[in-house]
């Protein structure tokens, strides 16, 4: 091989050398960024909720007060007033819900795995916060009193449907907590070998048949123009789970007492 | 009643020839230069003046001796007593304790429970 041309291969592997060197010593350095952790992520969503829901209440009250100075007064900058104070009302009020609606939906994410109706719910829920999302952008554009009446009456329209939404996400979170709950009981159940199947069984069969009917309330068909309350009913039968679950605790702490003994 | 037509030497005083000084003029003079002459309404506003001031030393004096007397009358608060009797399902020494964490998870499922406040919305804005 001619000197030359040996030399440049050498100073070309030198380089690539140098090169790879520098490559590692990056990797090395730069530590890897891992995922959130579903409850780092709900802590995150609920932090903003709250500050969402301050938010709200100081444009609510700064909004009752234009409309009272407006009532008192009549005069056109009053007017003017108060319908700015309104669309804020109503960006601040959507960005609120759209917060509660995340915040859900991330807490969904915990026990997800015990119900197959957790996805369903959550792509709702993620549904409903982009029609919030897409009104927010719409609501600039109102500038008279007809316009944020008529506005105000989607909203309403749409309201029924974040109600019903949010009580059944909430009533979803607890069932899945006390399948999730079920399914530990017959983990240390069985880490424990525990013989117990006859009584497991027939209270995990009862339990899980309350939540179902606690679930089932939630399906109830909304009127379009008011929301029927069902949480009150969802929860008799969710307290109903929670005896059977707790007596079934019970009977493992037996169990698990016996087995020192 | 005769008129006297003559007059009496004996007496300067009725000498209608003399100039007398002026009484009033000589009673002046005799008062004491340091002494001030007040108006009423000056008189009325000390006066007032003395009472505000005696009136602010006599609440004075009673707020420190009503404070005095709530230090001394002040109840201690008495440590709450704490219950002897636990819950049986709290009391995990029974359990063995390999068990015990796990089991303390599942006691505890209900405090899991999604604690988020409903928002608290007026639907009625813009209407």
């Amino acid at each position: 091989m001619p000197k030359g041309v040996e030399v440049r291969v050498l100073s070309a592997a030198h380089f690539l050398l140098h090169l790879f060197m520098w490559l590692v010593l990056f990797l090395f350095l730069v530590k890897p960024v891992f995922a959130q952790s579903p409850t780092d992520l709900y802590t995150q969503y609920r932090t903003d909720y709250l500050y969402q829901r301050d938010q709200y209440q100081q444009n609510y009250t700064d909004y009752l007060n234009k409309k009272n100075i407006y009532l008192q007064y009549q005069t056109s900058n009053a007017e003017q007033d108060e319908i700015n104070a309104t669309k804020t009302v109503f960006l601040s009020r959507n960005s609120l819900l759209k917060a509660y609606l995340m915040t859900l939906r991330v807490a969904l994410d915990q026990n997800s795995s015990y119900s197959s109706n957790t996805p369903d719910i959550q792509a709702k829920l993620q549904n409903l916060e982009n029609w919030l999302d897409t009104q927010n952008q719409l609501i600039p554009n109102l500038n008279s009193a007809t316009d944020l009446s008529n506005w105000a009456k989607t909203f309403n329209t749409q309201n029924v449907s974040i109600q019903a939404l949010s009580y059944t996400a909430i009533v979803e979170s607890q069932i899945n907590l006390r399948l999730a709950t079920l399914d530990q009981i017959q983990k240390l159940a069985d880490t424990a070998q525990i013989n117990w199947s006859d009584t497991y069984n027939s209270q995990s069969d009862q339990i899980k048949s309350l939540l179902q009917s606690a679930y089932n309330t939630t399906q109830k068909i909304q009127r379009q123009d008011k929301y029927t309350d069902f949480y009150p009913e969802a929860k008799k039968y969710l307290n109903q789970s929670d005896t059977r679950l707790d007596n079934l605790i019970s009977d493992l702490k037996s169990y698990l007492i016996q087995k020192t003994n | 009643m005769e008129e006297k037509i003559y007059q009496n030497f004996d007496q300067p005083q009725d000498n209608p020839l003399e100039i007398i000084p002026d009484k009033k003029i000589a009673t002046s003079e005799l008062k004491p230069i340091n002494k001030l002459s007040l108006s009423p309404k000056i008189t009325l506003l000390i006066i007032l003046g003395a009472i505000i001031f005696v009136l602010f030393l006599l609440s004075l004096v009673i707020t420190q001796s009503r404070n005095s007397a709530n230090k001394s009358t002040n109840i201690i608060p008495s440590i709450t007593p704490v219950p002897t009797v636990t819950d049986s399902n709290t009391n995990y020494s029974l359990i063995p304790s390999p068990y015990q964490i796990d089991f303390q998870k599942i006691n505890n499922y209900s405090s899991q429970d999604l604690n988020l406040p409903i928002p608290q919305i007026d639907t009625t804005v813009g209407q």
